[in-house]
């Protein structure tokens, strides 16, 4: 193949990848809006926290946070979970390993690790965030739901 | 399983070697007259990531460069990464060049199934390289989803 067809064929392909890396990039983190979402079944997620099992929703909201092992930014996005439930009154935040739970995987549609559903105080799922999060992406929710 | 911890920039400093070498093959691939010269160097990748995939990405020799070369001349990690994915990245890899180099030795009626491999690596190297997107762990979501895998 005459070199100029070639270096055209090696661009097109550092094109094609750049444009998927920008789509999956500007997906990532962000939260998306869930109207009439579902009510989460505590009973069928049977998570526990500090070794005892949770039930009831937090008072306000509830994080739950889909993870699996083999996910490097899913233990960053506990971390900064944790650090927010902390912060926060009336907020409880469930760290689920899909790998334990692949029924839950199937129920929720979780394709991606980490992937986070915000529950308000009835447990109905109100928004859902595919990816690493931001700090101000959390409280931007948090606070939609608190101060309704 | 042991559960060791290391810089999150090393597998992206060899994902950057990775990619740019995929575009090396993929350049070389392209005509016959270099065709061979692409298989050997998809073979010496397929030895590399066979390093990385069973003895992790610390013992890769990307990863005694960056080690040696690199990570003296940076900071500090902020923080470090459970070595598994990356290493599963490696079993993804090295399963992709090892196609690759099947269809080179098999002879140049076989480029084009050279040249999806080298490309499929390509862009996995390349989303980790640039975007830090992790594409082995949604490959292995994937698989245990569909009950492929034991986890």
């Amino acid at each position: 193949m005459p070199l100029d067809q070639r270096i055209l064929a090696l661009a097109g392909l550092v094109l094609m990848a750049s444009f998927i890396g920008f789509v999956l990039i500007s997906k990532s983190g962000k939260a998306r809006r869930i109207k009439n979402g579902e009510q989460v079944d505590l009973s069928e997620i049977r998570a526990t926290k500090g070794g005892n099992p949770v039930t009831k929703f937090g008072e306000k909201v509830t994080l739950l946070q889909f993870s699996s092992d083999f996910c490097s930014s899913c233990k960053q996005t506990s971390i900064l979970l944790e650090s927010i439930e902390k912060a926060h009154q009336g907020l409880l935040h469930i760290d689920l390993d899909i790998a334990e739970r692949l029924d839950l995987a199937k129920t929720f549609s979780i394709l991606t690790t980490p992937t986070i559903l915000i529950l308000n105080s009835r447990g109905e799922v109100v928004s859902r965030i595919v990816g690493a999060p931001k700090l101000a992406t959390i409280e931007a929710e948090i606070e939609r739901l608190v101060n309704k | 399983m042991t559960q060791s911890k290391i810089d999150p920039r090393g597998p992206r400093f060899g994902a950057t070697i990775t990619s740019v070498l995929m575009l090396v093959v993929l350049f070389l691939a392209l005509d016959a007259s270099t065709y061979q010269v692409a298989v050997w160097l998809i073979a010496i990748n397929t030895a590399f990531f066979a390093i990385g995939a069973s003895l992790g990405n610390a013992k890769h020799p990307y990863g005694l460069i960056f080690k040696g070369l690199i990570r003296p001349l940076l900071q500090a990690p902020k923080e470090l990464e459970d070595s598994r994915p990356p290493k599963f990245a490696q079993l993804i890899g090295f399963i992709l060049s090892s196609l690759a180099l099947v269809f080179g030795l098999l002879g140049s009626d076989f480029q084009l199934g050279l040249i999806i491999c080298a490309s499929g690596i390509f862009f996995a190297a390349f989303l980790n390289s640039a975007f830090n997107y992790c594409v082995g762990c949604q490959i292995w979501l994937a698989l245990a989803r569909s009950n492929l895998i034991k986890v």
